[in-house]
């Protein structure tokens, strides 16, 4: 049964979505409505009938099992349950259920958006080069990792 | 060189303590001098313990000028100037990165009728070209590096000198003198009215789209210096900053037409 992960993450709630920070992946995830609601009801005992009684119990709207696959399969993809829950499409693609899911639906598909945290805070605040290649105008070695971006002749070179 | 012979200056900025320390007195002043003029506001001068960070300054006959940071990480150039151009960088980003108490996004931010349009978005992304636009419309100055997010999710004032980049190709930094009146030095810290995502694309027609307020959280991460070490304060502050925020993203083509249109917008809706 899926079950919802809680180590690692920080959770935020705003009105109708969910902010979850993966500390492991430093990735940041924002679950809508639907997708939150799904993800809260994974307790690691709830089948996927009963993920789906529960959401329709909570929202007042009628959704099919695949409705709850969509979201189980995100929720897969970015690391938020505690294991792999296989998926079952019943052979069909998932845009294919998708497709079937959206005509059907008068609820909003559950959706999970995420971005990944700043790699490189350095290389972003000016063009101080961190590493080989953060600077435009140093690809390979750079043993002072400086670029030359001060006066009125910079080059963005190598300051070796 | 023992600890104890060499010259240091402890001080702290936005609650994080930092030690710049060197055996030639001169070398220290001038790093002093930078790291108030990066820092911009005061810094308040604080006795030798529990340091964040530490930046070592020196001079050898194979090194040349060099520094590091924390006794690692050492950086080594003939001309002291560029290693105090690096370090102003570096001491910016550690101090943005270990506020214990705020959260940094690199963002360009200015105040108009009293509450902040902040503009994520890394250095050389157009950020400072839009913010002086805005300024010359009557916008207040608050920064155009960092939006400083405190824990009610307000946004302090950072108003650096704004470092500009001709349009010739060239990176030929000029300042930007802002009227002395608009610039934001110790101004309150203003709730967030506007979040504005937005890249230059030549052509773009001004075509915003609202985005709900956890979308806008997320995008703004990739710019939030401090995500990773503090992840829990990070997010509470980000989800105060955004709750109540007008939250829009558009390109943009060029800057002075945009402002203006960004301006009446949120004008218009605030109506």
């Amino acid at each position: 049964m899926p079950k919802a992960r809680t180590t690692g993450l920080v959770v935020q709630e705003l009105p109708g979505e969910v902010l979850v920070y993966d500390t492991n992946s430093n990735k940041a995830h924002c679950l809508n409505e639907s997708a939150a609601a799904i993800w809260r009801a994974c307790d690691g005992s709830n089948s996927i009938s009963d993920i789906v009684r529960e959401f329709e119990a909570n929202t007042g709207n009628k959704v099919s099992d695949d409705y709850v696959w969509v979201a189980i399969d995100q929720l897969n993809g970015k690391g938020l349950l505690t294991e792999g829950t296989p998926v079952k499409f019943e052979g069909r693609s998932r845009r294919d259920v998708l497709k079937t899911i959206g005509l059907a639906s008068v609820v909003a598909l559950p959706i999970i958006a995420s971005l990944a945290a700043p790699k490189n805070a350095l290389a972003a605040a000016s063009c101080n080069c961190s590493g080989n290649g953060d600077c435009p105008g140093s690809p390979g070695t750079c043993p002072t990792n400086m670029c030359d971006n001060a006066g009125t002749m910079a080059t963005f070179r190598c300051v070796a | 060189m023992h600890r104890d012979t060499m010259h240091k200056f402890c001080f702290e900025s936005f609650g994080v303590r930092v030690r710049l320390e060197s055996a030639n007195r001169e070398l220290l002043d001038r790093a002093v001098k930078r790291a108030r003029k990066s820092l911009v506001l005061p810094i308040k001068e604080i006795g030798d313990r529990e340091i964040d960070h530490v930046f070592t300054f020196g001079r050898t006959k194979t090194l040349g000028y060099y520094f590091d940071h924390n006794g690692k990480d050492r950086r080594s150039v003939e001309v002291f100037r560029g290693i105090l151009i690096f370090f102003d960088s570096l001491l910016r980003v550690s101090v943005a990165e270990s506020a214990g108490e705020f959260v940094f996004i690199h963002a360009g931010v200015v105040e108009w009728h009293g509450k902040a349009i902040v503009i994520p978005g890394d250095s050389f992304t157009g950020k400072s070209t839009l913010v002086s636009e805005l300024i010359k419309l009557g916008a207040g100055y608050y920064s155009d590096e960092f939006a400083i997010l405190d824990a009610d999710g307000k946004v302090n004032a950072f108003p650096r000198p704004i470092n500009m980049r001709k349009d010739d190709g060239k990176y030929s930094p000029y300042v930007i003198k802002v009227n002395p009146e608009r610039v934001r030095i110790g101004g309150k810290p203003l709730e967030i009215g506007t979040i504005l995502f937005t890249s230059y694309k030549p052509g773009a027609e001004w075509k915003p789209k609202h985005i709900t307020p956890g979308q806008g959280l997320i995008k703004t991460i990739p710019f939030t210096l401090p995500i990773k070490r503090n992840p829990e304060f990070t997010m509470y502050a980000l989800n105060k900053a955004v709750n109540r925020a007008l939250i829009i993203e558009t390109l943009r083509s060029t800057a002075q037409i945009f402002s203006i249109k960004l301006l009446n917008y949120i004008d218009t809706l605030a109506v």
